[in-house]
């Protein structure tokens, strides 16, 4: 099976833009990753790591605003699962020159915002802004698609 | 949740809007999408199951004959959780309009025994789990199917 | 590749009575697991057949004319059919539909063997 960019095996989801909904989408984005046959440690790392992204979108990108919403979709691309989620921009992020190091975080120099993104990092093979047409602002998070080769059971 | 009063007719809404590729096993991601709103709102497990059954019947319609299996085209399911109930509606592209008769058929199975074809439950199915359905015609023009549920303090 | 929840298909004897073991997702895709396990105890002449189901495994309406279909055969052969391992939704289902008329429900694959024994005894 080759899997080249493939706009059929997609997945949108919109969110009310209010804390507590993002794991609502983390379920709904496991349940796609698990029909992609990814595995459930890949899974984990990603359900980590969505949440983590929207949460800066509700709370950063769309000011807490609760008339907002948050758009999420998935899609395969080649052998990885791209997923972007964005908001409406109400403060559209900014990017530090330099990116501050946790002693410095855990010194209270910078927003926590930044501890989010750096978690992400962590457990995506790409993830950052990207432009998108139109206001807001777009975060994307990439996933090399490891699968479930054998039946765990 | 807050106390409904004459001053505030207009009950809360949050809407999760999902769409999915019209292949069949997708209808999962609906079902855990479903639950884990529901779970948030605090329906008990016994309803959070057939809420999930009456989802994945209904998507399955959607994506078997309303979208004939086209996975380029999407099933949407909306997501509307209000204070004291949560709605789901799912909408196809009507490849194939829902025969009006065979949404208030109740199959008997000593006559299904003796057929061939001996499927024919799932509407059926939605109509027993769900505390209102509704089949209606989708702003696409597809079929569309209103399900409510009511949360049971 | 496999899907962590495609369905799975065993068939074993304990005590006389055909065991088929059904791990995973009841639905479209099952049929020809299902009909060719049920098919291969009978034709080894199996009179009890169980249907041991996983607990919180998904069955569809799909699924329910596969299980309907079984129970078609099983009359046919005049077999004793029963299922165990069913959560509770699904033995509701199972009770709504009218499958419970043409097959025993068990909380276990243990009770289901008592159950079949009490039946061959009589």
């Amino acid at each position: 099976m080759t899997y080249s960019t493939n706009p059929i095996t997609s997945l949108e989801l919109t969110l009310p833009n209010e804390l507590g909904y993002e794991l609502v989408a983390r379920d709904a984005v496991a349940a796609f990753a698990r029909r992609l046959g990814m595995s459930l440690d890949q899974i984990d790392d990603l359900k980590t790591a969505l949440c983590e992204a929207c949460i800066n979108a509700i709370e950063h990108g769309n000011s807490l605003k609760p008339d907002l919403r948050v758009e999420i979709s998935c899609r395969v691309e080649d052998e990885r699962l791209v997923i972007e989620v964005c908001d409406e921009g109400v403060c559209p992020f900014a990017p530090k020159s330099e990116p501050l190091s946790i002693m410095e975080k855990l010194a209270g120099l910078g927003s926590l915002r930044g501890m989010g993104l750096m978690l992400i990092s962590q457990l995506c093979d790409e993830s950052g802004f990207v432009s998108r047409n139109g206001t807001g602002n777009c975060f994307r998070l990439a996933f090399q698609r490891r699968h479930v080769t054998r039946l765990g059971r | 949740m807050g106390k409904s009063d004459n001053l505030s007719p207009e009950p809360v809404e949050k809407i999760i809007e999902l769409r999915l590729p019209s292949k069949l096993g997708y209808e999962r991601v609906a079902m855990d999408t479903a639950a884990s709103l529901a779970r948030r709102m605090g329906f008990h497990d016994d309803r959070v199951e057939s809420l999930k059954t009456a989802v994945s019947e209904a998507v399955t319609n959607a994506i078997e004959h309303g979208n004939q299996q086209d996975a380029a085209v999407k099933v949407v399911v909306l997501l509307t959780a209000r204070d004291d109930e949560l709605i789901i509606s799912v909408a196809d592209q009507g490849r194939k309009i829902l025969d009006q008769g065979c949404t208030t058929r109740s199959p008997q199975i000593t006559d299904v025994l003796e057929k061939f074809d001996k499927g024919g439950w799932g509407i059926w199915l939605i109509r027993e789990l769900m505390d209102e359905v509704e089949f209606t015609t989708a702003p696409s023009g597809g079929n569309q199917v209103r399900m409510v549920i009511h949360l049971e303090q | 590749m496999m899907l962590e929840d495609e369905l799975t298909v065993g068939t074993r004897d304990r005590e006389g009575v055909a065991i088929i073991d059904l791990g995973g997702d009841v639905t479209t895709f099952a049929e020809e697991k299902i009909n060719s396990a049920y098919r291969e105890v009978t034709n080894k002449g199996a009179r009890f057949v169980l249907l041991n189901f996983r607990q919180n495994d998904y069955i569809n309406s799909a699924g329910i004319a596969i299980l309907i279909g079984i129970v078609t055969e099983v009359n046919r052969n005049h077999q004793k059919l029963a299922v165990s391992g069913l959560s509770q939704h699904f033995q509701k289902i199972f009770r709504m539909v009218g499958l419970a008329q043409y097959a025993e429900i068990y909380q276990s694959e243990d009770e289901a063997i008592t159950g079949f024994k009490r039946l061959n005894a009589a």
